[in-house]
């Protein structure tokens, strides 16, 4: 997939401020960065920019930091405002043509693939190592319905369940209590965030029916 | 999505475990912009911006098993917001595709 002249230029603007202003040009550090993250080797990068591999990788790392501290490009989820919840649900609800109209978000956890991490950065490898097989990191991820990415949080191992790693979030903790503002104002207007089966059901949180519909119609005809 | 547009995704990744929040924040927040520029997007402000930053593993107590239970039990979990919506595709007479037909 390639980025448009508008998009990328559109893109530098907002990260040139941000990116350091002696050695490689902001394009060009810009450039490397996403031909590394597009799956590049640094080897082929090294070949085509001319330059170090040293040079790659703090590219890399000021592009990252740059993109991570500008506020343009922040993720963005105003689940507590309660002006801005009916156009998220208004856009799910066109979108997807759905018979329900309070669907904020979804939410679901992926594993993102790691080298083994080193015993000496984290308390036990083990933990690292997802049932699929491979070392991995969980991510949850809260996105709308232009699949846009609202929120996320990897803080959990590879071998954390989708449901424990969201209720390690700040988001899970709050809806695991009740009585918190957030919760309580949910409760009360009736918004909700989809979520597979791996979830654990509430008041907040849509699930589909453990076990498929059992015989029942309706049932059936939600979990779908 | 992410994995297919970012080929960094394709093998493990090579990134020290300090710097994965950092890595995958700013695969969010590019992929984010990238859809922007199919859609129109707006600017408001997250309300949870601390998961974003840190790496902290730490575990606790999943709410749906209690310290007297072997596991959690998904048949037994209870949620009035899943029985209204039931009952909200039960007001409206929509099956699953293919099931209508059989009534």
């Amino acid at each position: 997939m390639r980025m448009s002249d508008k998009a990328f230029n559109g893109l530098l603007s907002v990260l040139r401020p941000r990116l350091p202003r002696r050695g490689l040009c902001a394009e060009a550090r810009t450039a490397i960065a996403f031909r590394y993250l597009g799956g590049g080797s640094y080897i082929d990068i090294c070949a085509a920019f001319g330059v170090h591999t040293a040079t790659v990788y703090r590219s890399l790392w000021d592009f990252v930091d740059a993109v991570n501290s500008s506020p343009v490009l922040a993720l963005e989820f105003q689940l507590a405002d309660s002006t801005r919840r009916p156009a998220y649900a208004a856009r799910f609800q066109s979108g997807r043509n759905s018979p329900f109209g309070n669907v904020v978000g979804a939410l679901d956890g992926i594993g993102v693939d790691q080298q083994q991490p080193l015993a000496s950065d984290i308390t036990c490898v083990a933990d690292y190592y997802s049932r699929k097989g491979f070392y991995a990191f969980n991510v949850q991820a809260t996105c709308d319905a232009d699949y846009k990415l609202r929120w996320m949080s990897c803080r959990s191992p590879g071998e954390t369940h989708d449901s424990a790693a969201f209720t390690c979030t700040c988001f899970g903790q709050s809806f695991s209590r009740p009585d918190d503002p957030l919760t309580s104002s949910l409760v009360r207007d009736g918004p909700y965030i989809s979520a597979d089966e791996a979830y654990a059901a509430s008041e907040v949180l849509g699930v589909p029916c453990p076990g498929g519909g059992k015989g029942d119609l309706w049932r059936d005809a939600y979990n779908f | 999505m992410l994995e297919l547009r970012w080929g960094v995704f394709w093998r493990p990744l090579r990134v020290p475990s300090a710097q994965r929040p950092s890595l995958v924040g700013a695969y969010f927040r590019l992929h984010n912009f990238c859809r922007d520029h199919a859609t129109d997007g707006t600017n408001v402000v997250a309300p949870f911006g601390d998961d974003r930053i840190g790496g902290n593993v730490f575990f606790s107590r999943n709410d749906a098993v209690s310290t007297d239970q072997r596991g959690r039990r998904r048949d037994r979990e209870r949620s009035t917001l899943r029985v209204k919506m039931t009952g909200r595709v039960e007001e409206l007479g929509l099956f699953r595709p293919g099931v209508a037909s059989l009534y």
